[in-house]
């Protein structure tokens, strides 16, 4: 093992990784600058909240429970559920969105990711919450842990997933 | 894409049986957080009261102000699928995977601190922003991981 780095090293792990570091790098900033901007105009995005709270609304209704959705609110029999950012699938976009801006291939290819990866992201999303519905209805003793497992720990895998299936089936 | 299928599916048992794993280890995770923030938040000028009990910590208390800690266990989950995804992905070395895992716990271990403190001094930016660190770190400590196969693949 060598003891000392010297600057010739640090050229040639760079060179030989740039792809990767241009990867993270553009990455990192893309997220950042999406960030900044949907932090800037955060209240322009409120709607989405609204939005989704009554699209939950509409599909808790068609599986026969009985909901009314007042703002960013749904209310059910036994169970009221607040959507708030985190729910909307925003930030879970944002990264995303950076993932495919920031892949290298050609602008046609990335808006096909955009376009056709968003709104399953959001159909996805959209899942979860009618899924923590029905287990807040059915069985509220283990409504957080389902919460915490489909909110943090599975919705990270869709958004590889779909970058995957993008990375596969379209820049392929 | 077999390939893809079952990553896919050794990540979800991984996760599941983690996640029942992360329940109770997760609470003596969210005490070590509390202390090292305390003292993050000491350097910071705040010498803030962590208030503990059945040993778990409750809430940072400072001059009148008080941070509630009842859902912060809740933001360490996504320690999770990041090991999930590291010990998923096939073909990596032993070592190259066990670094990973260390240097990616560590990071996620740094993103909660900051996010605690965070919330503690009403950096609303930050707090925010960690919600977007909280799903990009895992996937760019994998990505760094898997991208040889990753890129390779798509070019």
């Amino acid at each position: 093992m060598k003891a000392n780095i010297t600057k010739d090293d640090l050229i040639d792990y760079i060179n030989s990784n740039k792809d990767v570091i241009k990867f993270i790098t553009l990455f990192v900033s893309f997220c950042t600058v999406f960030y900044l901007f949907y932090y800037h105009f955060m209240d322009y995005f409120a709607f989405l909240e609204n939005t989704t709270a009554s699209i939950l609304g509409f599909l808790l209704r068609i599986f026969g429970v009985d909901a009314a959705v007042t703002g960013n609110t749904v209310t059910m029999d036994r169970l009221s559920l607040r959507i708030i950012d985190e729910c909307t699938a925003m930030f879970g976009s944002i990264v995303y969105i950076s993932c495919v801006l920031a892949y290298p291939t050609d602008l046609k290819k990335k808006i096909i990711g955009i376009v056709l990866g968003i709104p399953c992201l959001y159909a996805i999303n959209m899942v979860r919450l009618a899924v923590l519905a029905f287990v807040g209805l059915s069985s509220p003793g283990i409504f957080e842990f389902v919460h915490t497992y489909l909110w943090q720990t599975i919705f990270i895998v869709f958004v590889i997933v779909i970058w995957l299936i993008w990375v596969d089936r379209v820049v392929k | 894409m077999k390939n893809k299928i079952n990553f896919l599916v050794k990540f979800l048992i991984l996760t599941l049986v983690l996640f029942l794993i992360w329940i109770p280890v997760g609470k003596v995770y969210l005490l070590v957080l509390a202390w090292v923030s305390k003292y993050v938040l000491l350097i910071m000028g705040y010498d803030a009261g962590l208030v503990i009990e059945n040993g778990a910590p409750m809430l940072f208390v400072y001059y009148g102000h008080v941070a509630v800690m009842d859902n912060a266990h809740l933001m360490n989950f996504n320690i999770i699928p990041l090991v999930a995804l590291i010990l998923a992905t096939p073909r990596i070395e032993p070592v190259r995977r066990i670094a990973m895992l260390v240097i990616g716990t560590f990071l996620l271990f740094c993103v909660h601190v900051i996010d605690l403190v965070s919330h503690f001094t009403d950096y609303e930016i930050v707090v925010i922003f960690m919600a977007v660190g909280e799903v990009a770190v895992p996937f760019v400590v994998w990505f760094v991981l898997a991208h040889k196969e990753i890129l390779e693949n798509g070019q």
